[in-house]
Order: structure tokens, then sequence, then C-alpha cells
């Protein structure tokens, strides 16, 4: 093992040079490797949310029929989007988030009774919110944090001065949002959560009432909205189940993201190419100078060993750091498990063929 | 000691066989300062790289010190080539990009002897006449430097055996004369060398001459 830390130092300290050019090249590669990784796990996250969303048939969600508006929520001072807004949560029951944002540097969103129940999210530790907790206008509010914070909080900590944390999501939860083109399952693990004040308590505070789900029996209650909607000089709605809001998400997605992947799938094949050619290049020109070790009494192994730990320190030297461009720990397996397979593929067909020929052989061949 | 028996090497060779060594046999006592001489294309170089365990041959044994050195698994052959033997390959085989000391420096990386290399460096490398290029890049040098670099790692390692195949035959007068007097030296100092030359007036200089034609001594 020594002799192993030896021999790599001693390779990596003489071809410096290289090696710093072969991970840079490494890194470019495994930066395309790691987009495609990424856009392959969000149309899988997109899916386990739709999946997993579990929103009850009876809500429906508003759309515009013009465009996608923010899932029907007030458009930031508009009057007549505020009144509709009154006019949907004084007749209808609805669940969702609101944010509440203005004094502080991060929003805090406030959540419905009904709204962690219905995403399914999950706690990792500490409590829910207590039902006299919800609709109430005292002065304290407590949170419930993302798993993100999980390593700078704890539970009954105070937070910005005014909430008190009473427990942490567990981590790869995702929300189902509908936003057009980009209607995807977004994470929640930076979300921080506090449950909804009263009516009076966001009026006073300028915060607009959760309207991301609607609840109702018959749909054709929710036209009350489109005539209030119509009277207000507003768009038409569109409302969606459950069913046809997860379509749109699929066929959004899926759509959407087709011939982004075929694209990406097809630089990824030719930078996957390109990394096993540089290797493969890099490879050799130290094989041939090595070669012209093994007549001054270097073993094969030696220089197998040399040069195989000097590329697998450059691979996975260059995948750690397109790793750290990613943040996901499934990408970093798909970047190591690159960075394990090319190594083999540069290192093992030349170190075959070396040991079935004699050094002379080996070193007129190479030359 | 050095003593082969019967080696014979075959080449495929188009349709044919050819015998690049035909039955070889001889023996070398330590100190023995020998020349290998032949026409081009007469098995010298085959004859040496066996010799110096950088080629196997097709049939015979080969001793070194009175152990069967062919037919040992090619680690322990390597460890015989580091430890036992230095070898002048006809062209050099240095590093081009390497320095004078780098390349001198190979064996050095892999020998297990307790040596000052940083010493034994300077020490051949004035025994050859490079002292001045020690940290010179081997592709800025004339061939017969090259040729003295070669010659310079062959000896570093102290190996009791130095096989050279054309050490002078890129050199001069004056500087065949100063690495045959390095070959003397050392083989009055109890090591074996065998030297492959084309050039009578070294072959004449060594204690024996080992003559090759078509793969035999003659
Ligand atoms: N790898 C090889 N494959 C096939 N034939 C070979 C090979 N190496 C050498 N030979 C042949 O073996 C014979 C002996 O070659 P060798 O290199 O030993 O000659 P040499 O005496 O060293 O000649 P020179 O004085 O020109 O260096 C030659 O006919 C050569 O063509
Ligand atoms: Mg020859």
């Amino acid at each position: 093992m020594t002799e192993f830390i030896r021999l790599a130092f001693c390779e990596i300290k003489t071809q410096i040079k290289r090696y710093i050019i072969l991970v840079f090249e490494m890194m470019a590669a495994f930066l395309v490797i790691g987009f495609l990784c990424s856009m392959l796990s969000g149309i899988n996250m997109t899916n386990q949310t739709v999946n997993g969303a579990g929103i009850p048939a009876d809500y429906y969600r508003a759309k515009s029929t013009a465009v996608y508006t923010d899932g029907g929520r007030a458009i930031n001072g508009d009057e007549r989007q505020a009144l509709l807004i009154e006019f949907i949560a004084d007749n209808f029951h609805t669940e969702g988030v609101t944010g509440y944002t203005t004094p502080l540097d991060h929003p805090i969103l406030m959540a419905t009774d009904g709204y962690f129940d219905i995403y399914g999210l999950r706690l990792e530790k500490g409590r829910a919110f207590n039902k006299d907790e919800y609709d109430s206008d005292n002065a304290d509010m407590p949170i419930i944090m993302g798993y993100g914070f999980i390593n700078d909080y704890d539970i009954g900590d105070t937070y910005m001065d005014k909430f008190t944390i009473v427990g942490f999501l567990s981590d790869e939860q995702y929300i189902p949002e509908l936003s057009g083109r980009i209607s995807k399952g977004f994470s929640v693990n930076y979300n921080i959560y506090t449950p909804i004040k009263s009516r009076e308590w966001l009026k006073e505070n300028g915060v607009s009432y959760p309207t991301d789900l609607i609840y109702s029996e018959n749909k054709s209650e929710l036209d009350a909205i489109n005539q209030k909607a119509e009277e207000l000089g507003l768009y038409a709605y569109n409302f969606l189940s459950a069913d046809e809001a997860e379509q749109i998400l699929i066929n959004t997605t899926s759509t959407l993201n087709i011939p982004l992947v075929l694209i990406t799938l097809l630089i990824t094949a030719m930078s996957l190419l390109c990394l096993v050619q540089s290797m493969l290049e890099f490879v050799r020109k130290n094989i041939v100078e090595l070669l012209i070790h093994m007549i001054c009494g270097a073993k094969l192994s030696n220089i197998i060993l040399r040069v195989g730990a000097g590329t697998v320190l450059t691979a996975f030297i260059s995948a750690a750091a397109a790793s750290l461009a990613f943040r996901s720990a499934s990408t970093a397996a798909v970047l190591f498990i690159t960075a394990a397979a090319v190594t083999v593929i540069a290192v093992l067909p030349i170190a075959i063929s070396l040991k079935l020929k004699p050094p002379i052989v080996a070193v007129k061949e190479e030359k | 000691m050095l003593k082969v028996n019967n080696l014979v090497k075959i080449y495929p060779s188009g349709e044919g066989k050819l015998h690049a060594l035909d039955g070889v046999s001889f023996e070398i006592t330590d100190g023995e300062l020998v020349a290998v001489t032949g026409r081009s294309g007469s098995g010298k170089s085959t004859l040496l790289n066996i010799m110096g365990l950088l080629d196997k041959p097709t049939e015979g044994e080969y001793y070194i010190n009175d152990k069967k050195a062919s037919g040992l698994p090619s680690w322990e052959q390597a460890k015989v080539r580091n430890a036992e033997i230095g070898f002048v390959v006809q062209d050099f085989a240095l590093v081009e990009k390497y320095t004078v000391k780098q390349n001198v420096n190979i064996p050095l990386i892999y020998s297990k002897k307790q040596l000052d290399k940083e010493k034994a460096i300077r020490e051949v490398l004035r025994r050859v006449g490079l002292s001045d290029k020690i940290n010179t890049p081997v592709y800025k040098l004339s061939g017969g430097q090259k040729q003295r670099t070669a010659i310079a790692r062959a000896v570093v390692n102290d190996p009791s055996v130095i096989l050279a195949d054309e050490p002078t035959g890129a050199l001069d007068s004056v500087n065949a004369n100063g690495i045959m007097t390095l070959f003397e030296s050392l083989s009055r100092a109890g090591k074996t060398v065998v030297i492959v030359t084309h050039d009578m007036n070294i072959a004449a200089r060594c204690s024996r001459r080992i003559e090759l034609s078509d793969g035999k001594i003659i």
C-alpha cells in the first residue's frame, strides 16, 4: 500500500501538467454527464411527485384560460384578483400555502390545515402543527422546516426572533406545481411552514388567502367563481381535477424534455467517447515512457500501478469536482461509476497486452 | 557467472522459420570482459536481450550466478534485471523529455539496494563525462552524449552484470576509449561485462570474443 502511494505520488509529480489537463478534460465530460443525470432525475422526480401527490379527487385547481397563473393565487397588486380570492375563500373550502414574506429574507409559507396530509409530507423529527394553531391570530408562530435546515437548526430554536421550530420534514419530498411549461415537482427541502393565520390577521397583514386547491363535490358549483370573475372583468378559469392536473404535468414534462434528453444523450455519448479517447491516449503516452523503466527493472505491476494509480486519482478527482456542481448523491454515484469504468477501459486492455509480451517486444512495438 | 545452454530463438518469418539463435552455449566467469561480434543480423542483439531477461528464448536455459534465470516468472525476472543487470539498449531507450539525471535515476526508483542515490548518480555521470549535463533534457543531447547517458543508467545501480549492445556505436574514438576504460575498470572490479560491437579495436581490448554467424557461435 505504501508502495502504491509512493508510485502514484512519483507518477503525478513527474507528470503534473498532463494530469491537470486531463482533470479538466474529464471534468468537462463529467459536467455533461451530470447534466443528463439531473435532467433525467428531474423527470423522475416529477413522475414521483405526480404519482405520490395523492391530491383528493374532489379538489380542483384553478387555471386561467389565457395563461397559466400561479395556481389561481393573487397576482401581486391586482385589486380585482384579491377580490376574487376573497370570494373563493368566503364560499369554498380551500387548501394550500401562501407566502408570508414581508419582513424576512427567507419567505415563510402559511399552510392550511389539510396541506401536509394532501401532499403526504412526512416529518423527520419533531411534531406536526396542532389543530388550534391554525386560523389563530395570536402572536406565537410555530414553524416546520424543510430537511435542508436540519443541520443548522434544532427543535426549540427561535428563527428570525419570532418563530419557534417545532419540526423538520423528511428528505426527498416534492410538491407538484402547475406553472405552464415548467410544471414539475418542487423540493420542499428549503421550505419553512407555519400554520395559516385567521382571515382577519391575513387581511391586516396584507397576505392573500391560499386557494391552490378548491374543494367541491360537484365541479359545476365552481361556475360561481367564473361568474364572479366575469363581474370583476377577469379571465374565466378552468378548473382542473387532480387527474387532469396530473395529465398536464405528465404531458408538459415529457413533451418538453424528450428532444432535449436525446440531444443531451448524444452529447453525453460523444463526451464519453472523448473521455475514453483522451484517457487511452494519456495511458499510452505514459506507458511508452514507463516501458523504458521495465528495461531498468520495473515490474509490469509497478508500471500498471503507476499509470493505474495516476489515472484512478485523476478520474476520481474530476468526478468529485463535477459532483460538487450537482449536489446530488445519485448524480455523484453515476459520475464515480463512469470514472471507474473509464479507468478500467483505458488501463485493462493495455495491461493485458503487455502481460503477454516480453519487455523488449513491448518496448519496440510501443515506440 | 553467466551460463547459456543451447539457446534457440526462432522467429516466424513468412512461411518458414528464422533461427535468430541456433543452439548457442557458453560460460562467462565473473570479471570477464567479453565482446560479441558478428555480421548484422547474426543474432547478437537477440542473444543479449535474452541474457538481459528482456526476451524469452524459444529453447535452452540461461543461468546467472548458478541460478536459473530463464523460466522465472516475469516479476522475478524484473527483480533480477534491476539488481543484477545493467543493460545498454542498441538505440539507447532513453526517455527523451526526462533530464539526464531523471533517466539515470530510473533503476534507482525500483532498487531495493541501500545506496546514496544522489551520490551514485553524480559519481556515474562523472565517470562517463556528463557532469555538466546533469539537468539537461535528453532530447537536447548529441548521439554520443545519449549513449553515455544510457551507459550511466546501466551501471548506476551497481549491477554485477553489464550487457551493452553497441555501446560505442555513436561515439568518436576519444569517447569510445573513455567508455572502454570504464568497462575495463568495472571488469577489474569483478563485474561481468558483455559488449556487442562491430569495432575491431573495441573487440581487441576485451578479454574474450564470441563470434556469431547465423545464430551460431563460430
Ligand atoms: N522481433 C523480431 N521478429 C522477427 N524477426 C526478428 C525480430 N528481431 C530480430 N529478428 C531477426 O533475427 C535476426 C537477428 O537479429 P538481431 O537483431 O539479433 O541481429 P544483430 O546481430 O543484432 O544485428 P545488428 O548488428 O544489425 O544489430 C535478424 O535476421 C532479424 O531480422
Ligand atoms: Mg543488434
